[in-house]
């Protein structure tokens, strides 16, 4: 998959390592790809991944989605690698912005999901120890409430409200500008 | 199973339990995430309006928003740089006695309540400050309810008693009284009066203010520095002693002496300057009065303990220069003479406040209008992508200008006169002529600190609308011919 790494990073990208979903699905990936979870990563350096990975908070559909999301941005890790260590000439910026910009084309497209796979996206993404996908899935959500009223959030995500109409009232007549 | 429920069990199960509980649910909705990702991942990332707005969304929310130090920090790690500007302007109004004192702005707030008497503060907030010359008003704070009639009995403000942190406002009056305000919340607080007693009359000459945030415990820390006449054991005669106060928001009733003085010989801090808020610490600028060394006074807010920042190897006139925190690093301006009679700008740089290693990174040529003593100097107030912000107050106070120095074009040039801030400008019935003339100009940004409940006395909040938009006037725009040192 990192085909713009150099050669140390083509070896290790080489090595394959399997990762088996909370339904018993395995899933063969590079290590480049696996080592973007860090709690992959540490279970690599411990050498404990012989006969696969199992992730028993994780199932199949969520895991599916969440390597679609590693290969890509394995791929653009390795690629800035490489052109920050020599190829810094126009040539390789105009490739990296291009990247760049179908990088951020995939996140978009990524995160066209619903509501409950975005949330299983984030635990896994927590499980995993993913810093990039959790800011992704993270802003995502909260791109999404940051406009709503309180009722709607309790509608959108089934939440009782158990305050009382007095406490509520009082909420509202502490900060009434922040309800218009 | 409801929200509040899942958050109440999520705070008594660890993260892995957490996890497992939360995947095997069928549904995910936000209120199965583990604590932990909902506040430092997902509320950490709302502005402080709809944070404030969901305390009604049920009762987990209400006491996670209203009280969780941990959201409030992680609320202000996710900060984009400051781009906005607050305003916070002091009239100049004539008394009956007529004599001349500066209060806080109490006419947008008095408008605001049909009226009524009251002197408050306003805080205005300039978006894109280069761009625009609109201003709107954020917050008003009848934070000081007075008699009738108005302004005999109104605070007087010192010309620099006004210290922040991350948004947060420490305003001291010439009587004595310390404020909190937080404007992006609409909070405001008195601190309770200090047990030291009454304050001397010339009360705002003795002493200094600071605020802080432990980094440890994310606690907002005020501090105030104030010299103590003190009798000398078997002498008539009497001395002056350094007191340092501390007051923790949010767990302190009262404000705490602390046992250990500043190291000696006596360090005093300048008074009427208060500190810089820098990474844990705040430093007061050293009194260049005193046999100590030059520095500044440092107290940690995590420990709590006093010790010394040296100065950087430049001349020490410190009463001078100006000390600030500038985009992650401490800066200090001062005033160069050169061989040719220019005066120059000089701007030292430095990382850290315990060994610091001072870097002259700047020099700006025809910046300053007015050397000490004839005037003050441009003090930097926030460092924006291509260029350094700075309140420049030349020869008075009256004079108060935002300017701009550009990293690409190496220039100086003033951007906005502050008092042609439009409506402060006025006669008011009964109270002489009042004219803006003193301004405070700070970085803004948002803070979820709660005021309300955490000190002993809070305010009421005058009901403002922000939309109140007032306009800069945009000065002429001089072409100054500047230099730059070292890097950019």
């Amino acid at each position: 998959m990192a085909s713009a790494g150099s050669g140390d990073e083509k070896a290790a990208a080489a090595a394959m390592i399997t990762l088996i979903s909370s339904d018993n699905e395995k899933f063969e990936v590079t290590e480049a790809t696996a080592t973007l979870s860090q709690t992959i990563r540490h279970m690599i350096e411990d050498g404990c991944t012989d006969g696969g990975v199992p992730l028993p908070n994780v199932t199949s559909k969520i895991l599916a989605r969440v390597i679609e999301y590693c290969k890509k941005h394995a791929t653009a890790a390795a690629g800035e690698e490489g052109s920050s260590s020599s190829f810094s000439d126009a040539a390789f910026l105009e490739v990296d912005r291009a990247f760049l910009e179908e990088l951020e084309e995939f996140d978009d497209a990524f995160l066209e999901v619903d509501r409950a796979t975005l949330f299983d996206l984030i635990l896994a993404a927590n499980y995993l120890d993913i810093k990039g996908l959790l800011n992704l899935t993270c802003q995502k959500v909260a791109d999404s409430v940051k406009g709503k009223t309180p009722e709607q959030i309790r509608e959108m995500y089934n939440i009782v409200n158990d305050l009382t109409p007095e406490e509520e009232a009082e909420i509202r007549r502490e900060t009434q500008w922040a309800f218009e | 199973m409801s929200g509040a429920d899942e958050a109440a069990i999520g705070c008594c199960m660890n993260k892995r339990q957490r996890t497992d509980a939360a995947c095997a649910s069928s549904t995910s909705t936000i209120a199965h995430l583990p604590l932990e990702i909902l506040t430092a991942e997902i509320l950490s990332r709302l502005p402080v309006k709809s944070l404030l707005r969901f305390r009604s969304v049920c009762k987990a929310w209400r006491s996670l928003i209203s009280g969780d130090m941990l959201l409030v920090s992680a609320h202000l790690q996710r900060l984009p740089p400051p781009s906005s500007l607050l305003i916070f302007p002091l009239l100049l109004c004539e008394r009956p006695d007529h004599d001349y004192h500066l209060f806080a702005d109490y006419d947008a707030a008095e408008t605001e309540k049909k009226k009524k008497s009251c002197s408050g503060m306003a805080f205005h907030r300039w978006d894109t400050p280069l761009a625009t010359t609109e201003v709107s008003l954020v917050h008003a704070v009848d934070a000081m309810p007075t008699p009738e009639p108005p302004p005999q009995h109104c605070r007087r403000v010192p010309h620099d008693a006004l210290a922040y942190c991350d948004g947060v406002v420490l305003v001291a009056t010439a009587e004595g009284d310390v404020h909190l305000i937080n404007p992006s919340a609409r909070q405001a607080a008195t601190l309770p009066p200090s047990p030291a007693g009454a304050a001397p009359p010339d009360f705002s000459r003795q002493q200094a203010f600071g605020l802080g945030r432990d980094p440890r415990s994310g606690a907002y820390k005020a501090a105030r520095y104030f010299n103590r006449l003190t009798p000398v054991a078997g002498s008539v005669w009497s001395e002056w002693t350094a007191v340092m106060e501390v007051f923790t928001v949010g767990a302190d009733r009262r404000w705490r002496e602390l046992a250990a003085p500043p190291p000696p010989p006596p360090h005093r801090a300048m008074p009427g300057q208060p500190a810089a808020a820098f990474k844990g610490y705040l430093l007061w600028t050293v009194n260049d009065g005193t046999d100590a060394s030059w520095g500044f006074l440092r107290l940690s807010l995590d420990d709590e303990t006093l010790g010394v920042t040296p100065a950087p190897p430049c001349h020490p006139r410190l009463a001078t220069c100006a000390l600030s925190e500038l985009s992650g690093e401490l800066c200090l301006v001062r005033s160069v003479v050169e061989p040719a009679a220019e005066i120059v700008l000089e701007m030292w740089m430095a990382a850290d406040s315990v060994r610091p290693r001072w870097e002259r990174r700047y020099a700006i040529r025809d910046a300053v209008r007015f050397p000490w003593p004839y005037g003050y100097l441009p003090r930097p107030v926030a460092a924006l992508d291509d260029g350094i912000v700075f309140q420049d107050e030349g020869s008075c106070h009256m004079d108060s200008y935002v300017a701009f120095y550009s990293f690409r074009t190496r220039e100086y040039r003033e951007t906005a006169r502050l008092s042609m801030l439009r409506g402060y400008h006025h006669k008011r019935p009964g109270a002489g002529i009042a004219v803006a003339s003193k301004f405070f100009v700070i970085p803004y940004g948002e803070s979820l600190l709660q005021l309300n409940g955490c000190v002993a006395e809070t305010s009421d909040v005058a009901e403002v609308k922000p939309s109140t938009a007032r306009k800069l006037f945009l000065a002429c725009c001089k072409r100054r011919r500047t230099e730059d040192v070292g890097r950019k």
